[in-house]
Parts: structure tokens; sequence; C-alpha cells
């Protein structure tokens, strides 16, 4: 049997918002592999930004354990998961997070920047990875001067800079018109397919979804079949 | 790092700028009145190195022109062996008014220096207030009675040129000399003894003291313990114990001076903690996004401290430059050698770096402890 690239087992994940202790996850129980295309839906509140954040190592889970490559996550300290985020996870957020007073170039090459990695080839790689979204003639423009869809298209370069195995997206189409959306999931398959990365895509549209996809649906935290 | 730092400071001009000015202005301060302390300095080693000998004045008087000897004095003090010339004095001051002017109570007194011109010519160095050293015109000499040497800064005042006449309490006198401003009092008037006597209505039987020249500079110590013992109610001091007590004072002004720097320190540091905390706060989502693309905590700490450092290393640049600048037009207004050392300014930018450094600290910590879920979350 495949062993799975990024498993969630049991995952609780509970906070304060103010005095009212919220749980966000109540036993998730997820299984990934190498090259998948997944997505995990959900209405609003469902809990999938938390999974999200919890299998892409910006959050510890409150109970449970969360391998990567058989490696538990919840047992790292915060340098060691800034680590794990830089080398082997890419996210790709909602509303973009592109820093604003930097150019398209420069934010592909953010990960990196304190990187061993010499600046030469950081910034040939953003370029390629540039040109390979279809941004060839965008690399010294801010965005501010780039649509939506080219926003997005810049941070998936960004998160595919440090070459990961695992692409995480956050409503990756949330503020895209259905054209340009379905234009960003075309690449991101696009690179799944060429690349080979696993693809991790947390929404709550389905309308991306194909038979060949791994779903998982979430309510009130935890997975439904 | 560095580069990114420096970027991002480029990126926010006026918010750097704002960080950097309190450090230019602290800067600029420090160097400009450790440079001014340093400057009397060495105008006092100067004018004891050009003028060796010993001042006798009246015993416990709280200043020179309070001071009253015997004219007569002089033949004592002429007695002593080592001796080679004894130059009486009378010193005072007068306020000088311009014509058709009201004397009012702030305007600065003219120092008046009495001298006698054919015994300070015996001297090795000539007047002992310049060195000997005249701007334009002569000494004075043994002929002048209604004749003066004024400094430049008198001439300025009083519009005055060699071969013009100066008014002083109702007399006409001749400047035939101008010499440099002296130190950072100036105006000053050098005329003869009995002259000087009459302005500052000291009776011709007394003098405020003496300058005494000796033949060998290495006995002056021995010497002016002798012209103590002899006079009975005179202080004798020679220019160097003179100097040293100067150099003293300096040295309390100077220790004023680093207490003020300490100051400096402390409001430029609030400045700075200041502005880049305020920067931090503006910029909390893109920390979020730097932390949650993989940089560590550690990364994000280094970031703002190295920017903050930036500052300090940028403040303490164009601070040492118009330290340099202002340094310059106060030379020739104070007619001091004022200096900008290297030490000085190795000192200044090693406090600025320090400063900008301590001051990133705090925004630093802040900014490396941010949630990156929440930080990028806020709009």
């Amino acid at each position: 049997m495949k062993t799975p690239l990024l498993e969630a087992r049991d995952v609780y994940r509970e906070y304060l918002l103010g005095k009212t202790v919220v749980k966000a996850l109540r036993g998730v129980d997820v299984v990934i592999h190498k090259g998948d295309f997944v997505f995990i839906v959900g209405p609003s509140g469902s809990g999938k930004s938390t999974l999200m954040h919890i299998l892409g190592a910006l959050d510890h889970p409150t109970k449970g354990s969360v391998l990567l490559d058989g490696k538990n996550l919840a047992r790292l300290s915060d340098w060691q998961l800034s680590m794990v985020r830089r080398n082997r996870v890419g996210f790709v957020f909602q509303g973009f997070n592109l820093v604003h007073s930097l150019n398209a170039k420069e934010n592909v090459m953010l990960p990196l920047q304190t990187s061993d990695i010499d600046k030469v080839t950081l910034e040939a790689r953003a370029i390629k990875l540039l040109m390979e979204v279809g941004l060839k003639h965008r690399i010294n423009h801010r965005p501010n001067e780039l649509s939506g869809g080219e926003r997005q298209r810049v941070a998936t370069a960004r998160a595919l800079i440090n070459e990961p195995e695992i692409i995480l997206a956050d409503e990756p189409t949330g503020e895209l018109d259905s054209k340009t959306g379905a234009e960003i999931m075309g690449l991101m398959r696009t690179i799944n397919k060429e690349k080979g990365t696993t693809f991790v895509i947390v929404t709550h549209d389905t309308e991306y979804i194909t038979e060949k996809d791994k779903v998982f649906r979430i309510r009130d935290g935890k997975i439904i079949r | 790092m560095i580069k990114l730092a420096l970027e991002n400071l480029m990126r926010r001009k006026s918010r750097t700028f704002l960080a950097m000015l309190g450090l230019i202005v602290g800067v600029m301060t420090i160097i400009s009145l450790i440079s001014i302390t340093e400057g009397v300095r060495l105008k006092v080693s100067e004018i004891v190195s050009e003028v060796k000998g010993i001042m006798v004045v009246e015993a416990n008087v709280s200043m020179p022109m309070l001071s009253r000897l015997d004219a007569s004095d002089d033949n004592k003090i002429k007695g002593i062996s080592g001796v080679s010339v004894v130059c009486p004095r009378v010193v005072g001051s007068v306020v000088l008014l311009k014509e058709g002017e009201e004397r009012k109570s702030t305007a600065m007194p003219t120092t008046i220096y009495g001298i006698s011109p054919g015994v300070e010519a015996l001297t090795k160095k000539g007047l002992l207030p310049f060195g000997g050293q005249l701007d334009k015109g002569r000494m004075l000499t043994s002929a002048d009675k209604y004749s003066v040497i004024i400094d430049e800064k008198t001439a300025d005042d009083q519009k005055k040129t060699v071969g013009s006449k100066i008014e002083i309490r109702g007399e006409k006198y001749k400047v035939v000399g101008i010499s440099p401003a002296i130190g950072g009092q100036g105006r000053t008037i050098i005329l003869p003894i009995d002259q000087a006597r009459r302005i500052l209505e000291i009776s011709s039987d007394k003098v405020t003291g003496f300058f005494v020249e000796v033949v060998d500079p290495s006995q002056d110590k021995l010497i002016a313990k002798k012209i103590e013992a002899k006079l009975g109610n005179a202080e004798a001091r020679t220019t160097e114990e003179f100097a040293s007590q100067v150099m003293g004072m300096l040295a309390n002004v100077n220790s004023f001076l680093w207490v003020v720097s300490a100051i400096a320190v402390i409001i430029s540091a609030l400045g700075i903690i200041n502005t880049v905390l305020m920067s931090v706060r503006e910029r909390t989502k893109e920390f979020g996004i730097l932390k949650a693309v993989g940089w560590s905590s550690g990364d994000v700490l280094k970031l703002v401290i190295v920017e903050s450092f930036l500052i300090g290393v940028g403040g303490g640049f164009f601070g040492i430059i118009l330290g340099i600048v202002l340094v310059s037009i106060a030379r020739p207004l104070l007619g001091i050698p004022l200096a900008v050392t290297p030490i000085l300014a190795v000192q200044a930018a090693v406090f600025a770096m320090v400063v900008g450094a301590l001051g990133g600290i705090y925004p630093a910590w802040e900014a490396s402890k941010l949630d990156p879920i929440q930080a990028i979350s806020k709009e």
C-alpha cells in the first residue's frame, strides 16, 4: 500500500473566541497521497480553513497528529514548522496575500529570500515560474497594477518557488470571476499533471471538481462522507 | 537581508526620514558641542604653548578684574632671580555705545587690557591675549597714548578699521591694529596702561596684575612660589597651571555634554522605537505573509532590527555631515580652532548604529511574535 504524503489522524482544534471555546475541528481524518488533486469542501465556518492551516504546518492541532511523510508535525517547534513551510509546502491564499510594495518577481522570490540560495539563481527561478504561469510581461509589475487573475497567478508562482511537494490553496477562485477562476484551476491542474505537485484546495464551490479528484466534505468540524 | 531591509526603508521614504531625523539632530548636537569644547581646549593649549610665564593677581579674588596690586610690586618681582620681564596689567570691562545709542542693560561688555607697550615688546611673544599676532595694523609702541588695538568682533560691531576713531567713555582713540577674535568671548580693546586706568577708574599706583616672563621656563613654578612669598597678598600661577585649571573646567563641561548626549540617546531611541513600531504595526499583514511562506520568527526579528540599524547608520551619517557643516559655520564666528576629529566621528557613528539597533529590538520582537494566521487575515 502507498504511504500517504500527508495525513491527519483524529485532529481536534479548539480556540478561544473571547470567553467562548470554539471547536473548529472535531476528530478529522484525512489521507493525501503524492500527486493527488484534493478538494476540501464545506460551507463557511465548517473548519476547512483551519484544517488547511494545520495540514500546511501553519497551526498546531489541539489533539491528534498530522503526519508529513510519516513525521508528526504536531511535535515540531515553531522554527521547525517554518522550515517545513519554507521547504516542503506552498500556500495560495484567497485574498492573494501579496506584498503590495514588492513587484511580481520580488513577491515570488519572497519565501526563499532568507535561504542560502544565491540571488541570481533565485531571480532566474522566479522569472521562469512567472513565465510558466503566463506572466512574462508582468514580471516587474506591482500587485495593484495586476488584475485579480494575474495576482492569483503570482501567488501560485510564489507557492511553487521552493519546489514544494504539496500546495495548499485556500479558496483560490474566491475573489475571481468564473472565467478567471476556471483559468486558475486549469493552471493548477496543469502544474499537478506536469510537475506531480500535490494540490489541496479548500473551497465552498464544487463546480471545479471532477470525478478523478479526491474530495473531503467537511461540516461542523467533521468529515462527512 | 540588508538589501531587502534597505529596499523596505526606501519604499517608505518619509517614515524612514522621520525615524532618522531624531538621530540626525542628536548626532549633530553631540558632534558640534563636543567639537566646541575640544576647540576651546586646543585654543587654550595653543595660547599656553605660545605664552609661557606667570600671572600674578591679588590673592583670594573671584575675578582677575577685581584684583588690585601695588604698581610698585613690579620692582619686588624684578628683584627675584630668574625673572626676565615683568609686565604690569590693568584689566576691566566697559560697555561701548554706538553713536546715538542709549545704554541697555543687555549690552555686551568689552574687555579692556591696559599694557605697557615698551615692556610688552621685551617679552618673547608680545601681547598675551593674542600671542602677538595681528590681522591688520601694528602693535602699540611706547609713544602711543590715544591708540588702541581692537579685536575683529569689536571692529565689526563698531564698524571700525585701522585708522578709524573709536570712542571709549567719551574719549576718542585711534585704532592702530586689529587682532583676531579671542576665544568665544570676543570684544576686546588693548590700550596703554595709563589710559586704561583712567577708563576703569583705577588709581595710578595700582594694577590688576602682572605678567611675568622667566629666563628658564622649567623654573616657573619655583619662581611663582617666590613671588607669592615676596608679595604676601598675591597669587602667582604659571600659564600652565592656569591652563590646567581651564582644562579641568572643560572636563566638567565635557562630562555635562556626555550627560546631554545620554539624554539625546534616550530621545533618539524613543523616536526610533515609535516610528519602527508604527511601521511594524502597519505591516502586520506583510509579516504574516512572510511567516506563512516560511520565514522563521528569527528571520522576521532580524529583518526589523536590520532595518532599524540601517536607520541608525543613515542617521549617524547625515548627523555627522551636518555636524561638520555646523562646526565649519561656527569656526569663524567663534574664532576657535573647531574640528570634528575622526575619533569623535567614529564615536558618533557607533552611537547612532547602537541606538538604531537598540530602538528596533522591541518592534522586532513584536513583529516576530505575530501569529501568521491572524496577521494575514488582518485588513
